[in-house]
């Protein structure tokens, strides 16, 4: 046992553990190997990007190049916070994010705990197997599909408005509207399966406690109310701190597939601004400016709600 | 045990509301199955769309008539064939390392992969970093930047992390070192990963369309989605003529319209992933459990 940890490097505990480095290199030659070109990869192009920081903080030209451009401090991060429009696309930004959670998170562990109520197997797997589809497409097919079910000369709901005698609107280009479009087609594209952790986190709950529930006479709500929910809340509290992690984000693919000029005012989010502004309009300093705000919020929310939720729950994800 | 009434109800709601979700997914695929094989008489007009009375396949020889359609199929299949392979590849490698507890450094590696999980450069700056790597315009800058995430790695490293040590150590014995052991013991046995990380990266390249929107400018890399984007979106009319490899839109006299090669094109996008993804269900289903355990 003891030659082949040695052989591994993973050596007794040594009193001259410095001199062992070495040695200890050698043996693990090929382990360092195998991880010299992902780490290369994480080296450059993920922390290669944060070099380019430094852009927010120059006035950056792409002739002078990130080194010799001149430094402006802050300047583009007062401008941003004097920017009317940025505090607007930031509202739009929460707005959608808070009430896709709203709707979006509890959807899943519904659909869930209505799935696992259902008694044919058969029946299960295949409603599983077509809930998950649309989380395997694209949001330009799903943004496909869309327009052409709420096209009011087009689609499904042209249909409805002929055969109702309403005058039918342009949902797309209504901000109102477009936002329930948003909203009703993230669950639509998530629900299934969002619903996988959370049935595998109910398979793991021990039957026991079922039977004995049913001995004391509860039935199916109540066993689903006092022991399959607060059996998968710690699932549904790590998923709920990580989403909110991503409360700046908004879908970008999403709103970018379906929005347009007319809804720009209340579609608009930090992550559609930062791609105009910067590879559109080319403002890289200001862009990336908005881009760093947005992270930094955005670490600070995660670090913040994992410790609001480990308060409450006692417990953490990080 | 007796079933009452209230329960029966239930059921059959529970059951119905279960038919009608699966309605609302099946519905938009079954819709446009039916316009892309509709004559114009149908497709063009506003309708339910769920029956023709005279199917015909011209709209799908008109899209394949052009090269162009089919030389996006190959852009998109090469993407996904180099992204997924150089990805799980690239990703195992890192990862086997990362779960041996006795490797020099391992919390720093494990530290500058974690920490890219909660902080990254943006958008801007990797376009950047990109062109300066003089990458634009070619299909490595659909594969590379977004070739390994720290999310993978981590589920990737508990799988390994898992497996008995006994199996490595009995080939330590025999001699074997580090590389051998890696490729011939650990990544046989870790095929349900594996499987995971591949189906992942393949739906994920499959389905990109924002860097190739952003790093390809010169339009000689045209992957599905671009193409299906670009008729769908906006200047409709020229994108779809480009298409179609035909001078202008005028459909009069044709036995296909806009709607139809519309239809089309969304489906033959969407076509491989609707065929593939029932039969890896088990290995997502895996790894999402996997990475739950720890995440």
């Amino acid at each position: 046992m003891s030659v082949v940890l040695e052989q591994a490097g993973l050596g007794i505990r040594n009193p001259r553990k410095k001199s062992r480095f070495l040695p200890k290199l050698m043996k693990q030659r090929f382990l360092f190997l195998l991880l010299m070109p992902g780490m290369i990869y994480f080296l450059v192009f993920k922390y290669g990007p944060m070099y380019g920081i430094l852009i927010a903080f120059k006035d950056y030209s792409p002739q002078d190049g990130v080194f010799s451009s001149p430094w402006v401090g802050f300047k583009y991060f007062r401008e941003m916070f004097e920017m009317k429009y940025f505090w607007t696309v930031t509202a739009n930004t929460l707005k959608i994010s808070i009430l896709k959670i709203a709707i979006g998170f509890p959807a899943p562990i519904i659909f869930a705990l209505l799935l696992n109520e259902i008694v044919s197997n058969k029946f299960r797997r295949i409603v599983q197997t077509i809930s998950y589809l649309p989380h395997f497409l694209s949001w330009v097919i799903v943004a496909g599909l869309i327009f052409q079910l709420v096209s009011p000369s087009y689609g499904v709901y042209g249909l409805i408005c002929e055969a109702f005698g309403w005058q039918p609107r342009v949902l797309l280009g209504n901000g109102e509207s477009f936002l329930q479009i948003l909203i009703v087609s993230n669950v639509w594209k998530e629900i299934g399966y969002g619903s996988i952790i959370y049935l595998a986190a109910i398979a793991g709950i021990n039957s026991d406690m079922y039977e004995s529930a049913v001995i004391d006479g509860a039935g199916r709500f109540k066993q689903c109310l006092y022991i399959t929910i607060p059996s998968i809340l710690p699932t549904i509290c790590m998923l709920f701190v990580l989403g909110l992690g991503g409360i700046l984000d908004g879908g970008f693919d999403q709103i970018f597939n379906l929005y347009n000029s007319m809804v720009m005012p209340t579609a608009d989010i930090i992550d559609t601004f930062v791609y105009r502004v910067g590879l559109v309009d080319m403002q890289y300093s200001f862009s990336i400016a908005v881009g760093i705000a947005k992270s930094v919020i955005a670490l600070v929310l995660v670090l913040s709600s994992n410790w609001i939720v480990g308060k409450l729950s006692n417990y953490t994800v990080f | 045990m007796k079933k009452n009434a209230s329960e029966k109800i239930f059921n059959v709601a529970n059951i119905g509301l279960m038919l009608l979700i699966c309605l609302t997914i099946v519905f938009p695929f079954a819709q446009q199955v039916v316009i892309s094989i509709s004559p114009p008489n149908e497709s063009s007009k506003i309708g339910l769309h769920l029956f023709t009375s005279n199917p015909t396949f011209d709209a799908y020889k008109q899209i394949f008539s052009t090269g162009s359609l089919l030389e996006s199929y190959y852009w998109t299949i090469l993407r996904t064939v180099l992204g997924t392979v150089l990805t799980v590849v690239v990703s195992a490698m890192l990862a086997y390392p990362l779960s041996k507890r006795y490797f020099l450094g391992r919390k720093m590696w494990m530290s500058i992969v974690l920490f890219t999980m909660f902080f990254g450069g943006g958008l801007i700056p990797t376009y950047l970093l990109v062109k300066e790597l003089n990458m634009l315009n070619t299909v490595w800058s659909l594969v590379i930047p977004g070739l390994c995430s720290a999310y993978t790695i981590v589920i990737i490293r508990n799988f390994f992390t898992s497996l008995p040590v006994e199996v490595e150590e009995s080939a330590y014995m025999d001699g074997a070192n580090d590389f051998s052991v890696f490729f011939k013991i650990i990544l046989p046995l870790s095929m349900p990963i594996i499987a995971t990380v591949t189906l992942w990266s393949m739906v994920g390249q499959w389905n990109s369309w924002f860097d190739a929107m952003i790093y390809i400018s010169n339009g000689e890399i045209k992957v599905l989605q671009i193409i299906l984007r670009d008729v769908l979106n906006n200047a409709q009319d020229a994108a779809l003529a480009n298409v179609m490899g035909i001078e202008n839109v005028d459909m009069s006299g044709q036995r296909y319209t806009a709607e139809s090669v519309k239809a089309g094109i969304l489906l033959v996008t969407t076509l491989p992933i609707i065929m593939v993804y029932p039969f890896l269900q088990k290995y997502f289903v895996k790894g999402i459990m996997i990475g739950a355990v720890k995440g």
